[in-house]
């Protein structure tokens, strides 16, 4: 018996032959709810297709309907008889397998899945490639109720596409822990530039030689009432997914060039971080200049730092927009060199004004020789190009000499303080030049 | 004028079998020889099979959505594994014009070349070469 011999005539899905999400969510609330002959212990797979979308793209809607038909043939030939299998959504599919199902008889059939859905797909004269990643719950086991069994079946789904999808995990509940602490943060995210939780830190950059100090990079930091105060790292990826990083990064662009207005030394460059959404905005170069005008700061104090994993979204977007933001006279530098998928070529044809060694070659390179060769490559690479190379991550005297000799042109670090809150930016800016020694032995830069 | 006849697909396939080592291999391909060769006619389906250690090949050439369905059901098939498509074409002729389905035993090609780049031109010749040998002994 298969899905469409045990369900009614209009409960299919015309394009799969599996049964439709209404079919499906019902045969599960009979299977789990004894008045209706259910109650026994079953289990729930959810299924979804890795790189649907990208098929659907390039190849066609038509070859997406066709892939879909051709998938929903391999979901019947992988499930027993007296399983349910159902299209929930648009590559979303769930399979309620009928007692006995415990734990080894799910993870059979969601390695049959996975297996057979991985296979190619010959399709309009395309061998077409995709995956399945599944997601298992057991009824009573991890949930009573149908609703919340599907939840966590999705959960378990959601993780087996986190960990590198093609594949299945059984659901656990520190599984739903992390995604209420999730959702929770999501909210507080979005409450926290309406309540002014956020703020600007800053980290100063100097130029080697002179000792000058060259600006400050901007550094968001959130001030959250009950964890205190929360680094980027465990907001920003959240941010990114949900789209906050829009409005945020509005944010932090605002407040940084209306900080960097009020300094007292009008030489300074203040740099702020654009993440790939913002990049792959065509607004962006309006916003930038709209924000310039608002707040008095000069073009030339303000450098864009882009990555180059956000170049890799729309290098074509991308390129015109930091066209567009250098012709108002914004400076465009590429940030973590290095560590992303880095490419020579980009160097040449991207528009750039500096390059930033990321911290994991300069950690090394007074001890290691591989990471002294690679800063000195990049350094000599930027200044044949006329680019200025900034290493970040200097902690010590003997990194900055290795640095200086080198060629780097600007260094960034704990050497030289660590960020700071906008109220300590004048003192440092004065201890700064109490420290340099008079106006410094002027060596040549290279640049 | 190939604009004048019918469009023809090819496709050429790798894969695992994954019976078990103990068990002869032989009655596994007389099913799968068996029902190709009953289905195939019908469809304009023509090709053929190679079984060399514990990998088969496949070509596969006829109209389009033949070749299409009759993959799709290769596909299904949980007798074998690791399936790796080599070539997908659309040639002006047959490979194997007078086989509902040809088929080649141990075979001289190294079962770790089959995977490569240019695996599926390599495949076709000897397969070629093979089905010409057995013509000329039987002729």
């Amino acid at each position: 018996m298969d899905a469409s011999s045990a369900a009614p005539e209009g409960a299919i899905d015309s394009l799969t032959g599996l049964l439709q999400r209404d079919a499906l969510l019902a045969a599960l609330r009979d299977a789990a709810t004894p008045e209706n002959g259910g109650g026994q212990p079953f289990a729930l797979l959810a299924l979804d297709l890795d790189r649907f979308k990208t098929v659907n793209d390039t190849l066609g809607h038509a070859v997406g309907d066709a892939l879909l038909r051709a998938v929903g043939r391999r979901i019947r030939t992988a499930v027993r008889g007296g399983d349910l299998a159902g299209r929930i959504g648009g590559d979303e599919f769930a399979i309620l397998m009928g007692h006995p199902a415990g734990e080894v008889a799910a993870q059979a059939l969601a390695a049959r899945l996975v297996e057979l859905i991985g296979r190619p797909f010959l399709l309009d004269g395309h061998s077409v490639v995709i995956g399945a990643s599944v997601g298992i719950a057991l009824f009573p086991f991890d949930a009573s109720e149908p609703e919340p069994l599907l939840r966590c079946a999705d959960l378990a789904l959601y993780q087996a596409k986190a960990e590198g999808r093609g594949d299945q995990r059984r659901f656990r509940p520190a599984l739903r822990a992390r995604a209420e602490a999730r959702r929770q943060m999501e909210s507080d995210l979005r409450a926290a530039i309406a309540l002014g939780q956020f703020e600007l830190h800053y980290q100063p950059h100097v130029e080697l030689g002179s000792g000058r100090l060259a600006g400050f990079e901007a550094l968001l930091r959130w001030r959250h009432p009950a964890r205190g105060l929360v680094a980027p790292g465990e907001f920003v990826p959240l941010a990114e997914e949900t789209g906050l990083i829009l409005p945020i990064g509005e944010w932090v662009l605002r407040t940084a060039c209306r900080e960097a207005a009020g300094w007292s030394d009008p030489s300074l460059v203040v740099a702020v971080n654009v993440a790939a959404a913002q990049l792959a905005r065509r607004e962006l170069a309006a916003q930038v200049k709209s924000t310039l005008a608002a707040t008095g700061l000069a073009p030339e104090r303000l450098e864009l730092e882009v990555t180059e994993t956000a170049l890799l979204h729309d290098v074509t977007t991308a390129t015109a927009t930091c066209q567009e933001l250098r012709a108002l006279g914004v400076r465009i530098s590429l940030d973590d060199f290095g560590t992303g998928y880095s490419s020579l070529s980009r160097l040449r044809s991207f528009p750039l004004d500096r390059v930033k060694i990321d911290r994991s070659f300069v950690t090394g390179i007074a001890t290691e020789a591989e990471s002294a060769a690679i800063v000195r490559a990049v350094a000599a690479l930027g200044s044949s190009l006329g680019l200025r190379t900034t290493a970040e991550g200097v902690e010590t005297p003997s990194q900055l000499a290795e640095l200086e000799q080198n060629g780097c042109t600007d260094a960034q670090g704990f050497l030289f303080s660590q960020p700071v809150p906008s109220a300590r930016v004048e003192a440092l800016i004065n201890r700064i030049a109490a420290d340099r020694q008079g106006p410094g032995d002027k060596e040549a830069i290279a640049a | 004028m190939s604009g004048m006849q019918p469009a023809l697909r090819r496709v050429i396939y790798v894969s695992h079998t994954v019976t078990d080592p103990d068990e002869p291999i032989g009655p596994v391909l007389a099913s799968i020889l068996t029902a190709a060769r009953r289905n195939n006619p019908r469809i304009g389906v023509t090709g053929a099979l190679l079984y060399t250690a514990r990998r088969f090949a496949q070509v596969l050439e006829g109209p389009p959505e033949a070749v299409e369905a009759i993959f799709e059901t290769i596909q299904c098939d949980l007798r074998h594994d690791h399936v790796t498509v080599l070539e997908v074409s659309a040639p002006t002729v047959r490979a194997f014009a007078d086989w509902s389905m040809a088929f080649v035993a141990d075979a001289p090609v190294r079962a770790e070349t089959l995977g490569e780049a240019g695996g599926a031109a390599e495949l076709l010749a000897m397969l070629q070469a093979a089905i010409r040998n057995t013509e000329a002994a039987t002729a």
